[in-house]
């Protein structure tokens, strides 16, 4: 009984991080129809950043974290606006190719600065552990789940509640009447980019806080889990890409305890096909019927 | 000799009523005309009928086979062809290979024949060719064979489709509004093309249509649809002075 | 000159092409016996005409049915690894033999594995086909890599060395050849009609689910045959050379080729197979010199403003050298 709500408390973790990429994956598709695969690799930005910060330039947590936000944020708006907005009315593979583009040069050049070689990252989280009936929960835990939930429930106001939020979904839905509404599309669609490679940048440094080594390829496999985490949950649905993720942290730690830990990946994948087959369009996704 | 029977035909789109006891007949080379204010389910019956939709209850035979739960090819090759109200053709493909398409299953020969170029193939695709160019010369587009589809002038391109679903040796074509897009000598044309189509080919046509010239020109029989049911169906003077449908639809 | 080819009639013209073909095959080998061209440079001829054979048969997918497809290397990977099986476990037979069947089953297991993925592809269109081929294509790899009867994590070792430059360019001449005679036949036309209009294509009789399976299979074939080749030309398989990378190696040389170009699908295998080994003495720069001609190449190809800009370019050039 213990193990497993260790587990659901593993699961609950690593849901928390893939939820915070998954958004910024679900947002941009909501918003642009495209699938970002270089924003797994902002992740790496952001952990490079701070971890940049801290040792190199020896600067309090506090800033370091800000900086890397405010750089992954900023690199997210510069390649929207010179790789995909050209791109806008191109076919999806292209966008498709372009994005894998930018995550092969953002992986290659980072491994040129700082070398393949894993940099172990600074411990950031030295709070003490909390116990609760028996189970000792690392601070990194609780933080990195308390992070994300906050991080979560602000998001979900600023798209109900603000008027950019507002304009966020109305470009989701139909991007030509919310520019006959006086919508800026162009500022919209950075915005959302900027806000999504902000969530990565947190997501970055939490990651490192639990798994504290860099290397320039670990956006990769989080990158992907998360991805399938917002398709999973309904992709372009920002409650879904919440609720995806979570689902897939728990059915990751679970088979990894229970099943077989070399097969979790596959198992996920099967999910993955499983949920494809039978509804497409995720859990909280709706299904969109073709006109003849 | 009836070609298309259709009973009391409904759908429900969740809780709208798209269409409702739907009644149609169709005799043999007869030229039949579906028409109704826009919204009334017309192009919803045509896919009904195709196969695109799976109709909530009712009825459809053609020549006395139950068409209800086949799949859209499967109609297509029983003897339904139709056009589409945004045209569809195959872009990439010249105005022959598009043609060609509709000859799939007139002239067949297998992989091993396409890989391995068998005396077959050979002998189908001049076949398939020839045909195909006969086709285009009704419609006058043979002189534009090799042209890329998406390159016709609008007018041609609607041809195209129609001459794509003759290839496909239908009994009944459906020809979903022909006429959208062109102007009165075009029309005039096209009722010309239309019939003689009919002629030739010894097919029924079934078309909706907005142009009331066209459709009280060239259609021996019509049904009139408002909001999913059958206003009036009969001889286009009796329609024209159907006190109901001229409210509905005509105006004054 | 091209005129007056393609005025030929279909045996002439593939006499032609043949001839062309033998000419480049002799030309390769004879340089390869006086030594110009060593045993390195023929491997890396070796590696473009799997390449060719990968790239020409993603097309079918991708270019000509119109499907974006991410698990490529997941055929490659289930081809690669069942030939190897093959060829090690069989014994008493000449080699040539051994190969020839190795291939045979290398492409008719990927074939199974191309109905298993096609078959789920039917009801998905666009961005879920491509998520879905992704993910079959990463649950292969990760069960190789858990399947130790196949070596697993640390490889297949001990595979019979059997590839050659011969093998592997008749290979991708078969492959061009099987495609391109696919492709000018009804079957092919259809599997186009399904890109173009499935809708249409349905409405013109065309059994789409069928041709989708069929476009998927023989794809699938000619990548497991090219998994097959590349197995016994390495002599070992590591599950992590099939990863989604992989895959997207194969798709940028689709893509820059052109999709539904079937000569412009080996320029571009030639090109990028050749251009890496070239750049190898620049090896940490290679992948990131790789992703910023990736993206320029995308940008001029579909970006609006520098497609003008190109061909005002151009023009200025032509004019140049009409004055000049």
């Amino acid at each position: 009984m213990l193990q497993f709500l260790m587990q659901l408390i593993n699961g609950l973790n690593s849901g928390s991080i893939y939820a915070l990429i998954a958004l910024g994956y679900t947002m941009v598709y909501g918003i642009a129809k495209l699938i970002n695969f270089a924003h797994g690799d902002i992740i790496m930005v952001g952990a490079y950043v701070c971890f940049l910060c801290l040792t190199t330039w020896k600067l309090p947590l506090a800033a370091a974290i800000a900086i890397s936000i405010v750089a992954c944020t900023l690199l997210g708006i510069v390649i929207e606006k010179v790789a995909y907005k050209p791109l806008r009315n191109a076919s999806r593979i292209s966008l498709l190719i372009t994005a894998i583009g930018i995550s092969y040069l953002l992986q290659s050049s980072f491994q040129l600065i700082f070398t393949a070689n894993p940099k172990p990252f600074p411990t950031i989280i030295s709070l003490p552990a909390l116990t609760i009936g028996g189970i000792s929960i690392a601070a990194t835990y609780y933080i990195t789940f308390l992070v994300s939930v906050i991080l979560m429930v602000a998001l979900h106001l600023f798209v109900q509640k603000t008027k950019t939020g507002k304009a966020m979904r109305a470009v989701s839905e139909d991007a030509g009447a919310a520019q006959l509404m006086g919508i800026n599309i162009n500022k919209t669609i950075s915005i959302t980019f900027g806000i999504g490679s902000a969530l990565a940048a947190v997501a970055g440094i939490l990651y490192c806080a639990s798994y504290p080594m860099v290397t320039p390829y670990i956006g990769s496999l989080p990158g992907i889990k998360a991805f399938i985490a917002a398709v999973l949950g309904g992709i372009g649905s920002i409650p879904g890409a919440v609720l995806g993720a979570f689902i897939l942290g728990l059915v990751e730690a679970l088979t990894k305890a229970y099943l077989s830990s070399r097969m979790s990946d596959a198992i996920v994948f099967i999910v993955l096909i499983v949920m494809l087959v039978f509804k497409p369009s995720g859990i909280l996704g709706k299904n969109v019927k073709e006109k003849v | 000799m009836t070609i298309l029977q259709v009973t009391d035909l409904g759908i429900n789109f969740g809780g709208l009523r798209a269409v409702d006891r739907f009644n149609l007949t169709i005799e043999e080379n007869q030229l039949y005309g579906l028409i109704g204010p826009n919204g009334a389910g017309k192009t919803t019956v045509f896919n009904m009928l195709t196969g695109v939709y799976e109709p909530t209850d009712g009825k459809i035979s053609l020549e006395g086979k139950m068409l209800n739960h086949k799949t859209c090819h499967q109609i297509a090759q029983m003897g339904i062809a139709r056009t589409f109200q945004n045209i569809r053709l195959f872009n990439d493909l010249s105005v022959i290979e598009n043609v060609k398409m509709g000859l799939y299953h007139q002239y067949k020969y297998s992989l091993f024949d396409a890989l391995f170029k068998t005396r077959k193939f050979f002998a189908c695709e001049k076949a398939m060719t020839d045909e195909a160019m006969q086709l285009l010369e009704v419609f006058h587009l043979h002189t534009y064979a090799k042209i890329k589809a998406k390159n016709l002038p609008y007018g041609k391109q609607r041809e195209l489709e129609i001459a794509r679903a003759l290839a496909t040796h239908p009994k009944l074509l459906l020809l979903d509004e022909p006429a959208a897009g062109m102007n009165p000598q075009e029309t005039n044309e096209l009722m010309e093309t239309i019939q003689k189509v009919r002629d030739q080919f010894h097919i029924a046509i079934l078309l909706i249509e907005h142009d009331m010239k066209l459709v009280m020109g060239i259609c021996e029989k019509i049904t009139v649809l408002n909001y999913g049911s059958v206003l009036a169906c009969g001889t286009p003077e009796e329609i024209q002075n159907n006190h109901e449908v001229v409210k509905a639809y005509l105006g004054d | 000159m091209k005129k007056r080819y393609q005025a030929l009639s279909f045996w002439k013209k593939t006499a032609v092409n043949l001839t062309a073909v033998l000419v480049v095959y002799a030309a390769i080998m004879g340089l390869s016996a006086v030594g110009i061209v060593n045993k390195y440079y023929m491997g890396i001829l070796l590696s473009t005409c799997i390449n060719i054979i990968l790239v020409v048969s993603l097309n079918v997918t991708t270019g000509f049915l119109g499907q974006l497809t991410l698990g490529h290397a997941g055929f490659m990977a289930v081809g690669a690894y069942s030939a190897a099986f093959l060829s090690k476990n069989l014994s008493g037979l000449p080699d040539a033999l051994v190969f020839i069947l190795a291939l045979m089953v290398g492409g008719i297991v990927a074939m199974i594995f191309g109905v298993i993925v096609g078959v789920p592809t039917l009801r998905l269109k666009g961005d879920y086909l491509a998520i879905i081929t992704l993910a079959f294509g990463e649950v292969i790899k990760n069960v190789l890599l858990n399947l130790d009867i196949v070596g697993g994590a640390s490889g297949y070792i001990g595979i019979p060395r059997y590839s050659n430059f011969s093998w592997a360019y008749w290979l991708a001449v078969l492959t061009v050849g099987a495609t391109m005679a696919l492709i000018n036949s009804r079957q092919g036309r259809a599997i186009i009609s399904v890109r173009e209009d499935e809708i249409a294509a349905e409405a013109s009789g065309i059994d789409t689910k069928r041709f989708k399976i069929l476009a998927f299979v023989f794809a699938a074939f000619f990548a497991g045959v090219a998994g097959g080749l590349y197995g016994h030309y390495m002599g070992i398989l590591e599950p992590k050379t099939f990863k989604f990378d992989k895959s997207i190696e194969i798709l940028v040389m689709v893509v820059l080729g052109g999709m539904g170009s079937i000569r412009g699908s080996v320029i571009a295998a030639i090109i990028l197979t050749v251009l890496p080994e070239l750049l190898r003495s620049v090896a940490s720069l290679r992948t990131l010199m790789y992703a910023i001609a990736l993206i320029a190449m995308m940008l001029f190809k579909y970006d609006p403003n520098l497609v003008k800009m190109t061909a005002k370019v151009k023009n200025k050039f032509r004019k140049a050298g009409k004055s000049a």
